[in-house]
């Protein structure tokens, strides 16, 4: 195939691009009704979202419930923050205490098991 | 009837080791101290006729009457799950088990969608729960929730919490009456037939495993009361001279057996008014749980089955980041004050004879082959489950009610049963498609009738207490007639 064919292909194509239409093509009206019809075969969208959670929500509420609950993780990590410097401590004895009891007898655990 | 007859009748009974010296004299034979068995024996009480009640079990709950219920469990309801739901004891498992009871409706009864349908209609079974409601400890006006607006989304139809009456359990009812004479330790094993296979001419029983017989008389009417499950194990026992065991000559004892699929659905934040006292029924109610129902002609529409969601208030708990976010997003959007309830589904299970009761080789100490049960959700009874949870869901929200979830793993991986076995011996219009007929009569049979849930060939989504209980007054009521048509 040398250049000559090729502008030729070329050309036909355009000139099929805009005579296509005009021959094959479907009148306004006929439009139309391919539209309603396709419109009443058309997914059916409620707009309601099942969103984090599991919670059923409108989809327009989903960014701004989004945003308190950003706002609910931070406030509740702070609080948790704040409540973890004083009683942690006093629990973090006990929790030392049984740790020490419970390693002993983890130790002893694993000197029995290494014995088989 | 002339004895010699009688004697005739029952030799031909294939036992060598029948006593035919031994009858049961009586004008009805009730088997069964259930709540179901006492309603029928309600309506003889004040008459003439003289009956005879066999019990299996003692007046209090034994080893030997416990191990009668066991059952090989195959589907969805494991566990004991049928056994624990049924008793040997005088009272039945009505001196356990009460129940979030509802009536029935009208599309529960009409055969919508290849279901079976009612051989009467829902007037004629509204008249029954009015009837039978004082016996409940009800006000008769909670028949009133009976019918309802069909063409609604969905109704605020709540279950009445019926406590069993404690009466149920006292054998004084019984024996303070001189018509009636109460034989415990009786476990009925099967019936016999006379040649021509119209009339029942014998029970085989046990007595602590001993097992008897005794001839019964053409004209002595016999209601099975044995349970919802005992009911077709009794019908279902093999027969010494004959193929087909004596009841079940439909070939549908023990199928399209029903429960009801139970499942938490959710939780959400709602209008107090979502779950405040229904006013459209004018029910005086006593306890109740707020509950909604897909109107019936939605249910047609989209082909559901009847499902219903109950809310009750949420165990107080810290709420986490995300549900405080929800409450506090939906109470300012919609300037109301929102509660915490969870959300839980009850619904009826499609009658499908692959569930089913089976007999198998093994006894028994009474005496009777053991079960084999086959019970299994279907695609439509958990869907339908779905559907109503995410319509509701839907609902409320557009109409500002609420907000909830739907757990989609709760519903698909965490529905359970709940033993109310119904639909084994299921009544109808003709003996092609059902066991009984209208007046709860084994087509077959001029003398034996059955009573219990095992009628019910529908199910609805409620437990069936109150349904039993209307069903037997309806039944006593029916014998009375023809007691005195014979008299």
């Amino acid at each position: 195939m040398n250049r000559r064919h090729l502008l030729k292909l070329g050309a036909s194509s355009v000139l099929a691009a805009f005579i296509s239409p005009l021959a094959f093509g479907q009148s306004n009206a006929s439009s139309a009704s391919t539209t309603s019809a396709a419109q009443s075969n058309a997914s059916k969208m409620d707009g309601v979202v099942s969103y984090n959670a599991g919670w059923v929500i409108p989809l327009e509420d989903k960014a701004p419930l989004l945003e308190v609950e950003a706002r609910k993780n931070k406030e509740k990590q702070e609080s948790d923050k704040q409540k973890s410097v004083t009683p942690s401590a006093k629990a973090g004895d006990s929790v030392d205490k049984s740790k020490s009891l419970s390693g002993k007898f983890q130790e002893l655990l694993g000197k029995i098991k290494s014995y088989f | 009837m002339a004895l010699s007859h009688f004697y005739f009748q029952v030799s031909r009974v294939d036992n060598k080791h029948m006593d035919q010296s031994k009858y049961f004299d009586a004008d009805v034979i009730v088997i069964g101290t259930s709540i179901a068995s006492q309603s029928v024996i309600h309506q003889l009480r004040n008459t003439n006729a003289k009956i005879l009640v066999l019990e299996g079990g003692d007046l209090q709950r034994t080893d030997f009457a416990d191990s009668l219920t066991f059952s090989d469990e195959r589907g969805h309801y494991v566990n004991h799950h049928w056994g624990g739901h049924w008793l040997r004891a005088y009272g039945g498992a009505s001196r356990v088990w009460n129940g979030f009871s509802a009536p029935l409706e009208k599309w529960d009864m009409v055969g919508i969608d290849g279901r079976p349908k009612w051989p009467i209609t829902i007037d004629e079974l509204e008249k029954w729960y009015r009837f039978s409601a004082p016996l409940m400890g009800e006000d008769p006006s909670v028949a009133n929730l009976v019918k309802y607006d069909t063409a609604k989304l969905f109704v605020d139809r709540p279950y009445i919490i019926m406590d069993s009456p404690l009466s149920y359990s006292d054998p004084k009812l019984l024996t303070n009456s001189k018509n009636i004479e109460l034989r415990i330790k009786h476990n009925v094993i099967k019936f016999t037939a006379d040649d021509s296979g119209s009339y029942i001419n014998g029970i085989w029983y046990s007595v602590e495993g001993k097992v008897q017989f005794s001839g019964v008389k053409k004209n002595t009417r016999i209601v099975l009361g044995a349970g919802g499950l005992g009911n077709a194990q009794v019908l279902l026992q093999p027969a010494d001279n004959r193929q087909v065991p004596v009841g079940n000559e439909s070939g549908l004892v023990g199928k399209t057996l029903m429960g009801h699929p139970h499942v938490p659905t959710g939780e959400g934040f709602f209008d107090p008014s979502v779950v405040s006292k229904p006013t459209w029924a004018q029910v005086k109610y006593r306890k109740w749980l707020p509950a909604y129902i897909v109107g019936a002609d939605y249910k047609t529409k989209l082909n559901l089955l009847n499902a219903s969601i109950s809310l009750t208030p949420a165990a107080i708990r810290e709420l986490s980041p995300n549900e405080q976010a929800v409450q506090e997003f939906y109470q300012k959007k919609w300037g109301k004050k929102l509660e915490l309830h969870t959300l839980y589904a009850r619904t009826e299970q499609l009658p499908n004879p692959d569930n089913r009761i089976e007999i198998i080789t093994e006894k028994n100490s009474a005496g009777l082959h053991k079960m084999k049960i086959y019970c299994v959700f279907g695609a439509r009874d958990m869907m339908s489950i779905d559907t109503t949870a995410r319509m509701l869901a839907d609902h409320l929200l557009k109409n500002k009610l609420g907000v909830t979830t739907v757990d989609n793993d709760s519903i698909f991986l965490n529905t359970w049963g709940w033993a109310h076995p119904s639909g084994i011996t299921r009544f109808g219009s003709s003996p092609k498609d059902s066991v009984c007929d209208s007046n709860c009569r084994v087509w077959s049979y001029q003398n034996l009738y059955i009573n219990g849930s095992s009628l019910f060939p529908t199910v609805g989504y409620a437990n069936p207490t109150w349904g039993i209980v209307s069903l037997g007054m309806r039944l006593g009521d029916h014998l009375k007639q023809e007691l005195k048509k014979s008299a």
